[in-house]
């Protein structure tokens, strides 16, 4: 069948809005129910269209291609390739389980699905567009529902944290704004395609490309985010309900990685490879940082916030490494920290919502009160710190040895950082699980079946990437080696 | 008879005008509204609708070349004349008794609408200055309406006084540019690039003089000062008037007197202009950060839009223009659409500050979404048309290499993000100040439902509209000149 496989995963959660729009709001379980039905249906079509996806054969697939506004060549252009693939699954798992945990919601139920949908599609645009105009408006898309998500349903800080995430993010978007418009203006016929433009090129100096590529930095820089534009993260993080912190943190950092790989380095090699040193010493400043942060945290959101920081250097480090292993790290750490982290999240919030807090030094000892809870929370401490066999350590792995050959100072130092993210996570476990039982905690309840439900796939996941890491890298490494081959990277290494 | 048929429109709204003041039976306001909207719609018909029948139509010039009949004129007086509909449509949903008299108020508006509609194509510095005298002179009185409101009176006064320094410093322009090239009308302007040779100090004077009449009319900083008491003195639907008609006209007359007329070569006025986008852009952005009062800091934030407006006037292109023509019907949708939730909120809770909005969105949620459609817009996020305006902004500055104008312009759309998801917080994350309904008021209902439409179909559905702005240009774009066809 020749559907359009790809305007459908935009236009399931998108319809799923509207509909939501026509439904009182009285109905809640309905209301539940349209964004959980939406959320699967955008899921199993993601898992459908990995099947029919042929990860060696060069190009995008799925393409639709439709004129939408000719006069200024704007295409309605959607496409995927081994780059994007992993991230569509990803984002629609992680929807979708946000979406059944989004049980711990309990007002203003109509507006909150309304809006996460729409925040569905616009993450789910952002890793289809190949229009840079296109691409624009799905990653404006997701800011504004986003602002709403933190700003009304958050914790008690919430109109503060929402006002600056969206006031950092646009700060960044405009800047892309304006680096595209110079693309767009400097390349003949004027055109915002992504391929169009990779391949045309653009009459550009050197010192504008320079510009240029800062400008997309920019944005994506605040998206990963990369010190020291970070600060945005812990209280967005910190703030937003569980189930906005799981997209967050699972979907919405992977946006900058996947801007990177999109559209910085395919459109301006060159200058990639000449900023690889820069990023990968943002890279390691973000492992070591981000770590040491984490580890002075009280908070246990917070801390798990921070630790996001550290692994997303990570995925920088990876990134400049302009070698086949660190590329397929830098792809494999977005996949697998937003599995990792959003099932992280989804366990911080299990416990606030039955301890109401979440400072780490009330707990202690609920090891043995709630043991299937301690098992989950230590299965994923341990993919978090990068435990063989389990899928955190092959991202963090391939990252480190890619870098190696390239910055090897840079990379020795980054090591380091992998002992600290150790440490922050041990520390936790201590703290939460060990030592005596603190009398207010006695009736605490373990986690339910759903609770659990919404951790299965995300653990299988962890389980499957760390022990057969092939299955998603066969999907990415094909797209990255012609990327890599346009930079003039090492594709042996 | 062809030199008055070619004036049909005004005449029409001008008799109109006339005869409401003058029928003493309407009493009902309610019907004196829907008579003002049938007068605008009649000037559209008389005056607008055949021509756009007849694509590319040369200009036609009447009355001794003193008025010209083109495409660009048309655009701008449609526009005017739908700003004039939104403004009657408030203050048809204008529910508070401060409008006592609205058969003078409808007419008033009428005579204002009309001197706009000439002004925009007017090619002779003597009527261009009458009609602005016209306007201005309206509008001091619409401002200062209600004679027994103090604000009013204030704000009416600054304005006046302001307005008479300017109309000043514009006629003492105009002399100036008459005695050196001896000829008042536009054409003559191009005299400029001689004088500039040879009387450098006295052009640059004229050049001064006429921008800086025209930059208190468009309330661009420096010359802002009595905008923001002007708006919040003046009643809610003369604010969003004051803010729409007045400030596309005076685009217009900038487009043709300096990018038309006098050489940017002569006076280096591309460069003022520059300066005047960049402070009025930083000077209203960051003044309204601070503002509690929704009115005052929409008065703010026209004062911003205005400078980024005038940016495409600085790069002296005709993508420039075609810019601020495209950016000038999204500013009129959304500026009318948000100060109509103004006086929605202000129906009910007979206040104007932030807290008024309060829990609007559990309130009324229809109303609180097309607000925050109105917002948003202004604060330019995609797709709305108030973004896109901006990206054609932008994107004229950059092809000019005018990096420094654009960087300036997408830093102060970031910074003016602040204060308007100030009221999008208050409308939905703020507990509800007063928990009653709003009385429903069907004329402001539709008022802000026509305009968010607007701003989707202006921002996904743009084809149509830049080709309007293309085929409006007053001069004829070269290939490559525009990025669309």
């Amino acid at each position: 069948m020749n559907l359009p496989w790809l305007t459908l995963l935009v236009a399931l959660p998108l319809g799923g809005a509207l509909l939501t729009l026509l439904v009182p709001k009285e109905k809640e379980s309905a209301l539940r129910g349209i964004t959980i039905l939406s959320t699967l249906a955008t899921l199993v079509l993601s898992v459908a269209l990995l099947f029919k996806f042929q990860p060696a054969a060069a190009g995008f697939q799925f393409e639709e291609k439709l004129s939408w506004i000719p006069q200024i060549n704007v295409w309605y252009h959607l496409g995927a390739d081994g780059i994007s693939m992993p991230l569509i699954f990803l984002t629609a798992l992680l929807s979708f389980v946000a979406a059944v945990a989004s049980a711990s919601i309990k007002e203003r139920l109509k507006e909150y699905f309304f809006l996460y949908q729409l925040l569905v599609a616009g993450m789910m645009g952002t890793f289809l567009a190949l229009d840079l105009f296109l691409f624009y408006l799905f990653w404006e898309l997701v800011l504004v529902p986003m602002y709403f998500l933190i700003g009304i349903w958050g914790g008690p800080r919430r109109e503060y944290a929402a006002i600056k995430f969206f006031l950092y993010t646009l700060a960044g978007s405009v800047f892309m704004l304006l680096a595209i418009l110079t693309c767009y203006f400097s390349s003949t016929p004027h055109s915002f395609s992504i391929p169009g433009l990779v391949q045309g090129g653009f009459a550009l100096g050197p010192a504008a490309r320079w510009w240029v590529f800062l400008g997309f930095f920019l944005a994506f820089a605040i998206k990963v985010p990369i010190f020291p534009f970070h600060t945005w993260l812990p209280d967005a993080h910190v703030e937003a309900p569980t189930p906005i912190s799981v997209l967050l943190a699972g979907v919405l950092l992977k946006m900058g990685g996947y801007g990177f790989l999109r559209i910085s380095f395919p459109l301006l090699p060159q200058v990639a490879v000449e900023f690889s040193l820069v990023l990968a010493a943002l890279g390691m400043i973000n492992i070591v940082y981000g770590a040491l942060v984490a580890m002075a945290q009280t908070d246990f959101k917070k801390l798990v916030a921070y630790s996001s920081v550290s692994h997303m250097g990570f995925v920088l480090l990876g990134l400049s490494a302009l070698t086949m292993s660190g590329f397929n790290g830098a792809m494999l750490e977005m996949f697998n920290h937003g599995m990792i982290t959003g099932g992280m999240f989804l366990l911080v919030g299990m416990l606030y919502d039955r301890a109401h807090t979440r400072a780490l030094s009330d707990f202690g000892g609920l090891g043995a009160k709630i043991p299937v809870y301690g098992g989950w929370l230590i299965f994923f401490s341990m993919a978090s710190l990068g435990l063989p066999g389990l899928s955190g350590f092959v991202g963090e792995f391939l990252s480190l040895l890619g870098c190696f050959p390239t910055h090897p100072a840079l990379t020795a130092v980054s090591v380091i950082g992998l002992v600290f993210g150790a440490a922050v996570f041990l520390l936790m476990i201590q703290k939460v699980l060990l030592g005596p039982l603190h009398p207010k905690w006695a009736g605490l309840s373990d986690i339910n079946k759903r609770e659990i439900f919404t951790l299965v796939p995300l653990a299988i996941f962890v389980l499957w990437v760390g022990l057969w890491p092939k299955t998603v890298m066969g999907w990415q490494t094909p797209a990255l080696s012609a990327l890599l081959y346009r930079l003039g990277g090492n594709l042996g290494w | 008879m062809t030199d008055l048929s070619s004036i049909f429109p005004e005449l029409i709204l001008a008799a109109g005008g006339m005869i409401l003041l003058i029928l003493p039976f309407l009493r009902s306001g309610r019907l004196l509204g829907l008579i003002t909207l049938a007068l605008l719609i009649a000037a559209f018909d008389a005056g607008l609708l055949p021509a756009l029948k007849t694509p590319g139509a040369a200009a036609t010039y009447s009355f001794s070349g003193m008025l010209v009949q083109d495409r660009f004129s048309q655009f701008f007086q449609a526009a005017i004349l739908l700003s004039s509909a939104l403004a009657v449509l408030s203050v048809m949903g204008y529910a508070r008794e401060k409008v006592r008299s609205r058969r003078e108020f409808y007419s008033l508006l009428l005579f204002a609408t009309a001197g706009l509609l000439l002004v925009v194509r007017a090619r002779h510095l003597a009527l261009i200055y009458l009609s602005i005298e016209l306007i201005s002179v309206l509008s001091y009185l619409l401002v200062g309406f209600n004679k027994r409101d103090e604000f009013a009176i204030e704000g009416a006064l600054k304005y006046f006084l302001f307005g008479a320094l300017s109309t000043g410093a514009m006629l003492y322009g105009i002399t100036l540019v008459y005695g050196l090239t001896g000829r008042m009308d536009l054409a003559g302007l191009a005299g400029l690039a001689k004088t500039a040779v040879t009387m450098p100090g006295l052009t640059v004077a004229a050049v001064l003089l006429l921008s800086a009449g025209l930059a208190f009319k468009l309330a661009l900083a420096p010359f802002h000062m009595w905008a923001p008491d002007a708006y919040e003195g003046a009643s809610t639907p003369v604010a969003s008037f004051i803010s729409m008609g007045p400030k596309l006209a005076a685009f217009a007359l900038l487009a043709r007197l300096f990018l038309l007329g006098i050489p940017a070569a002569a006076a280096g006025w591309p460069l003022l202009f520059g300066g005047l986008a960049v402070v009025s852009m930083t000077i209203g952005n960051l003044a309204a950060l601070g503002q509690t009062n929704v009115k005052r800091m929409l008065a703010y934030s026209s004062i911003a839009h205005a400078g980024t407006m005038a940016i495409g006037i600085a790069v002296a292109t005709p993508f420039g223009l075609a810019a601020v023509m495209y950016y000038g019907l999204a500013y009129l949708l959304m500026n009318a659409a948000a100060f109509a939730g103004v006086i929605a909120v202000a129906n009910l809770s007979g206040r104007e500050d932030l807290g008024a909005f309060a829990g609007l969105s559990r309130r009324e949620p229809a109303m609180a979404f097309m607000i925050t459609i109105a917002f948003l817009s202004l604060a330019g996020i995609p797709p709305l048309a108030g973004f896109f305006g901006k990206m054609w902004i932008f994107g004229a500055a950059l092809q000019a290499g005018a990096v420094g104008l654009a960087v300036i312009g997408a830093v102060n759309s970031v910074i003016s993000l602040y204060y308007y998801a100030r009221v999008i917080k208050a409308m939905y994350i703020e507990p509800a100040a007063t928990p009653a309904r709003l009385p429903r008021s069907r004329s402001l209902r539709l008022a802000l439902a026509l305009c968010a439409a607007g701003l989707f179909l202006l921002g996904l559905w743009q084809g149509p509209w830049l080709d309007l702005t293309a085929r409006s240009l007053p001069l004829t774009p070269k290939a490559g000149d525009l990025p669309w066809r």
